[in-house]
């Protein structure tokens, strides 16, 4: 139905805009810029977000762990209170070392009699 | 014949017209002064910044000059219209409609001060919103269409970008941070009115009060060589505190002196005057161009002794 065609009280809907060729290759290249500008944005809060969780105390919460295996000259920081330094060490199940194949002892099963 | 533009031919805009709309030339001059205070602050305190952190914070400092030039040119599109010099900008020329040169501005703004929070803190962001506000709003909208010190205070914009980059890497501004504001601020009036000397009837005809229009050639030739005299003094400071080191004084020294024979040139010529000789007025625009040259190689001083590690401190405070 056209605009020419309402009724009373009817709502007119906007004429479509019509382009020329001109005008939409330069819709078309605006869009484009527009559509890498987008993504450059992202990217870049994207980078600084990653480099700044890359740095940030929560990656070092395995701090006490990682000391031991970083070999630096870096004093370890204060125990939190009531903490031993027993309790600060790695879990047993945990190596500092590499454990290679040779060193793992298998238990000879006695033989049955 | 009437003095009245004629409308615009519409044309649709390039992406060299968007950029246009940027002040792509002050903004090599903002990012090259903020790359400076960036270098000198980590010279100086000893604290480094990512890499890629420095890289996006610089990024965003030409957002946000690109920004305020944007609004600079939306607000400012009826007088480019009628100056001969401004005419070809991209909203005089139909390129850009006003209503898209404002949206770049005000997005760009917000991207500007967002990136640069992300990257490095809130004071450097604080203070990037701050200067684009102050070029966009305080000098844009207010200053320069009412007083004729409107580009000695409006200046202050353009001052900011070394203060944006020292905090950017140290999360304060110290006093060597605001020398280099101070350098920036007072170079500003002798540069700009060398241009404004020569382009005075053209800011008449658009109804600015350029310093010439209100008070004359003779008096804005005096002001030009006041304001390089305090310039000379401010930018010796460095050596004090122990920012700049000897390369930096043997540099701003030797640039100090050719930028006060060129003021006291001007000031003893006609430049700006009814009738002045032609080779007054190219004296006038040999010093805009040499102003340019100066602020370059100041802030490429302290660049090249804080980043190469040829920094050799006279005093320090």
């Amino acid at each position: 139905m056209s605009n020419d065609d309402l009724k009373p009280g009817e709502e007119r809907f906007p004429e479509p805009a019509h382009l020329d060729a001109a005008h939409l290759v330069a819709q078309r290249r605006r869009n484009i810029w527009l559509g890498l500008a987008l993504l450059g944005f992202v990217f870049l809060v994207g980078l600084t977000t990653f480099i700044r969780l890359s740095g940030s105390e929560e990656n070092q919460a395995n701090f006490y762990y990682n000391m031991n295996q970083s070999g630096g000259d870096a004093e370890a920081p204060a125990l939190p209170p009531g903490m031993t330094p027993d309790q600060a060490a790695p879990p047993p199940n945990l190596s500092v070392e590499p454990v290679l194949e040779e060193d793992v002892i298998v238990e000879e099963e006695a033989p049955e009699q | 014949m009437t003095d009245a533009p004629a409308t615009p031919e519409k044309r649709y805009g390039t992406a060299g017209d968007y950029v246009q709309l940027l002040k792509p030339r002050i903004m090599m001059l903002v990012v090259f002064t903020a790359v400076a205070g960036l270098i000198a602050a980590t010279g100086v305190t000893g604290q480094t910044m990512h890499p890629l952190m420095a890289a996006i914070a610089v990024l965003a400092v030409a957002l946000g000059s690109g920004a305020a030039g944007a609004i600079n040119m939306w607000y400012d599109s009826d007088i480019d219209q009628v100056m001969t010099r401004t005419s070809t900008r991209p909203i005089p020329s139909g390129a850009v409609p006003r209503e898209e040169a404002i949206a770049m501005g005000m997005i760009m703004s917000g991207v500007s001060v967002l990136l640069m929070w992300l990257a490095s803190n809130w004071l450097a962001a604080a203070l990037l919103a701050f200067s684009i506000f102050y070029y966009g709003v305080i000098y844009t909208m207010w200053l320069k269409r009412s007083t004729p010190q409107n580009i000695v205070i409006g200046g202050g914009a353009g001052a900011f970008p070394p203060v944006i980059g020292w905090a950017a890497v140290t999360g304060n501004t110290p006093l060597d941070a605001w020398i280099l504001f101070a350098i920036t601020f007072f170079w500003t009036p002798p540069h700009f009115w060398a241009l404004s000397l020569l382009a005075h009837s053209e800011y008449e005809k658009a109804g600015v009060p350029m310093l010439p229009v209100t008070h004359g050639a003779k008096a804005t030739r005096l002001q030009m060589l006041v304001y390089t005299i305090v310039l000379a003094a401010v930018s010796m400071t460095p050596l004090v505190t122990g920012l700049g080191g000897w390369i930096y004084g043997v540099v701003t020294g030797g640039l100090n002196i050719a930028f006060l024979y060129y003021a006291l040139r001007v000031w003893r010529s006609h430049a700006g005057d009814d009738g002045a000789p032609a080779a007054d007025q190219k004296l006038a625009r040999s010093m805009f161009l040499f102003s340019i040259l100066y602020l370059f190689l100041v802030f490429a001083a302290l660049i090249v002794e804080h980043a190469a590690g040829l920094h050799f401190p006279v005093g320090g405070l």
